[in-house]
């Protein structure tokens, strides 16, 4: 039997996205689907599904979901901060969801979407082939519209039962790399010189970003022709250039012709990148040839084909005993019971001491030791991998994790940036801080009895800030007024 | 076939004929489209005519952007390669109150009297160029000379789904309600887009199309119908 999904909080702008709706670009149908291909289809297929199937898009508004029934559920894209109930989990992973929890996901350090798949995908009707949403044109998803509090959701298949698994992906991880473009087709409309001038410029994202498009800023790219063809076909990651001079990346809502000058197309094996952008993080496009773009594409997908080969198990840690291994706070209450300082050391302690089994553990694979041989090093590796363990809980934090008073903290900038690094390599961001741990107790609190839980912590700072965001991007897809009237006489 | 085969990514191939909208260019189109479907090129995912090129998208697993062009190369040229002739669909037009939003502006613009200008935009056999912008959005060349103007300088309120509008020198069928720059003359009850409907999108590119008059009251009963009014002669 499926399960139901229910939406208990959701941002602006998710939608229901799978593929595409495909076919009908000479109808004038904007295919939609995911703006992340490369998390749709990982997603998708650590839960077995097919790699386009229907899932949910979130922005950085978030969401909050419960179920009716225990169903694993994927997710990835970007850097989104994710929790079940209290607790933290990495920015990609597979989870088995009972009944009365909550799936939480918050914008967290990067990416402008996440997915969320279900298992079969999700039930709507398919619309011309598609369930993708394009809510311009009100077609697919939920009636064609963005998702809402309150949404019920139905999966495509019955749930079974799964493992919990972090989604290690080397494709998913954040990169500061070029975005590769092949030239064209109307690159012809500007001078040589120009182009090497794109190709060298650092361009910024703007607030004027949404699913249909991408407006850049930076170095002005004249044109050497008029800025206005005659209307042709537009594919997706075409970059336009208007009369402006300024980049306009053409997403997954793109419209199916334009009259723009277009320099050149975003390889679509850099297209998830691209999207994950937020407004004010900057890029540079960087010209490679057809063949080589191809290539790319060809060893992206096939990377993901094998997503099932980057599953590693997953071990919720409670959000005490990540606080705990902080050494920060004395205290923490969650609303239904308070755990005092001695109770919590001891349960740090006791964590610590699980922790360094398993660290020493690895410690003894790193040293490529086998499994009889590493108990004979364990003295001398312990007391490293027993620091490395309590420094590894603290890189899987970040800032808007910890709640403290009275005390400035360091905290590294990317520690919490990327989830899948620390999950992938323990002990070496472990290691590299060993020392760093600190054991300080309540007193550095002025008020540690309304220390919350750190996700709460999360959604304060960070759901606020991105809900404007979020708004802004509504605003922007505002600027072509729609008509849901219009959109329903359509579709009778 | 003077053409120029230009990249758009590594998953579609830009023909173009044409820097112009020039028919014999988008006659040219419609012939390598047609001469595409009869070939069934291995790899294929859709096209896209438009007035001056065709925008081929592909699976590039299945087929690189060089293996594309040479198989177009090898396709049949001149007459072989020539579209077949499309089908011609008679649409009811209403051109009176209250959809005939602009006309009155319209006519005073082209210093034409209301009547002369639906007379033209009525008597007129289009051919189907090209759909953009949204689905159904049908884009259509024929329109008289005597009815050439240029787009607004600032868009207007809202058309209504099945806005006759011209502009540009040319004809456009709205299928949904957008803000628009050019000037609306008369409204279809027909649907160019219906997904509920087999097939969504009964006319084709390179389909003509012809309007005829009806008076406000029969637009009416012929909506609230929803008939397939899509008549073909």
């Amino acid at each position: 039997m499926a399960a139901r999904v229910t939406l208990e909080t959701i941002g602006p702008g998710a939608t229901i996205q799978d593929g595409g709706r495909h076919g009908l670009l000479c109808f004038g149908v904007t295919p939609a689907g995911a703006m992340d291909w490369t998390a749709l289809a990982t997603a998708n297929l650590a839960l077995g599904n097919p790699a386009e199937a229907a899932a949910i898009e979130i922005t950085p508004g978030g969401v909050t979901l419960g179920v009716d029934r225990a169903t694993p559920l994927a997710y990835a894209g970007g850097g989104f901060a994710w929790a079940i109930d209290g607790t933290r989990l990495p920015c990609a992973a597979r989870i088995m969801l009972a009944p009365g929890q909550r799936l939480r996901a918050r914008a967290g350090a990067w990416g402008s979407f996440a997915i969320c798949a279900v298992p079969g995908g999700i039930a709507v009707p398919e619309i011309m082939r598609s369930r993708a949403t394009h809510t311009r044109s009100g077609l697919g998803g939920l009636k064609g519209r963005t998702l809402r509090a309150g949404d019920v959701l139905i999966t495509g298949a019955a749930p079974g039962v799964m493992d919990d698994v972090a989604i290690e992906a080397a494709w998913l991880a954040r990169s500061e790399a070029p975005i590769r473009v092949v030239l064209g087709p109307q690159d012809d409309h500007f001078t040589a010189d120009t182009i090497a001038a794109f190709a060298e410029a650092t361009f910024t994202l703007t607030q004027a970003a949404d699913r249909m498009a991408y407006k850049f800023d930076g170095p002005a790219v004249p044109h050497a022709k008029d800025f206005n063809i005659v209307s042709d076909g537009v594919a997706l990651g075409a970059i336009q250039i208007a009369g402006d001079g300024q980049p306009l990346v053409l997403m997954a809502d793109r419209q199916p012709t334009g009259g723009y000058a277009k320099i050149a197309h975003v390889c679509r094996a850099d297209i998830g990148r691209l999207a994950q952008l937020r407004p004010g993080e900057t890029c540079r496009f960087q010209p490679v040839d057809v063949a080589s773009a191809r290539t790319a594409l060809l060893a992206l997908e096939d990377a993901i084909a094998g997503t099932a080969t980057w599953l590693t198990p997953l071990r919720r840690i409670p959000d005490a005993a990540q606080l705990l291994a902080t050494n920060l706070i004395g205290g923490v209450t969650d609303g239904s019971r308070r755990l005092g300082a001695d109770a919590l050391c001891r349960e740090r302690l006791a964590h610590q001491r699980r922790e360094a089994d398993g660290a020493a553990a690895a410690q003894g694979r790193h040293h490529d030791l086998g499994a009889h041989e590493h108990g004979g090093v364990a003295p001398d590796l312990l007391p490293h991998a027993h620091r490395g363990a309590a420094q590894l809980l603290d890189h899987r934090r970040d800032r808007q994790q910890v709640v403290h008073a009275g005390r400035a903290q360091e905290v590294e900038r990317h520690a919490g940036d990327n989830e899948n690094e620390a999950f992938s390599f323990p002990m070496e961001r472990g290691l590299r801080d060993a020392e760093g741990a600190q054991t300080i107790g309540a007193p550095a609190f002025q008020k540690p009895e309304i220390v919350g839980m750190v996700d709460e912590a999360a959604e304060v700072g960070v759901f606020v800030i991105n809900a404007e965001l979020g708004l802004m991007r509504h605003a922007a897809l505002g600027s072509v007024p729609f008509n849901q009237e219009a959109s329903d006489r359509a579709r009778r | 076939m003077a053409c120029r085969y230009l990249p758009a990514g590594e998953s579609a191939l830009v023909v173009e004929f044409g820097a112009t909208a020039d028919p014999a260019f988008h006659a040219q189109v419609l012939a390598l489209d047609a001469a595409m479907r009869a070939a069934a090129i291995n790899g294929v995912r859709e096209t896209v005519p438009t007035y001056r090129s065709l925008m081929i998208h592909f699976d590039p697993r299945r087929l690189g952007t060089a293996d594309l062009v040479a198989a177009l190369e090898r396709l049949p040229r001149g007459e072989a390669g020539r579209a077949p002739a499309g089908r011609h669909w008679r649409l009811p037009a209403c051109y009176a109150p209250p959809h005939g939003e602009d006309l009155e502006e319209l006519a005073g613009l082209l210093d034409l009297p209301p009547e002369r200008v639906v007379a033209l935009h009525a008597s007129a056999r289009y051919t189907v160029v090209m759909y953009g912008f949204a689905p159904g959005f049908v884009f259509l060349s024929g329109l008289p000379h005597e009815l050439a103007i240029s787009r607004r300088q600032t868009p207007r309120p809202p058309a209504q789904p099945g806005a006759l509008t011209i502009a540009n020198g040319q004809a456009l069928i709205a299928s949904i309600a957008m803000p628009t720059g050019w000037y609306v003359l008369g409204r279809t009850p027909a649907r160019t887009f219906d997904p509920g409907r087999d097939p969504a999108f009964p006319i084709a590119v390179g389909d003509s199309v012809s309007f005829e008059q009806v008076d406000a009251a029969t637009f009416d009963t012929l909506h609230a119908e929803n008939r397939p009014l899509l008549a073909q002669a």
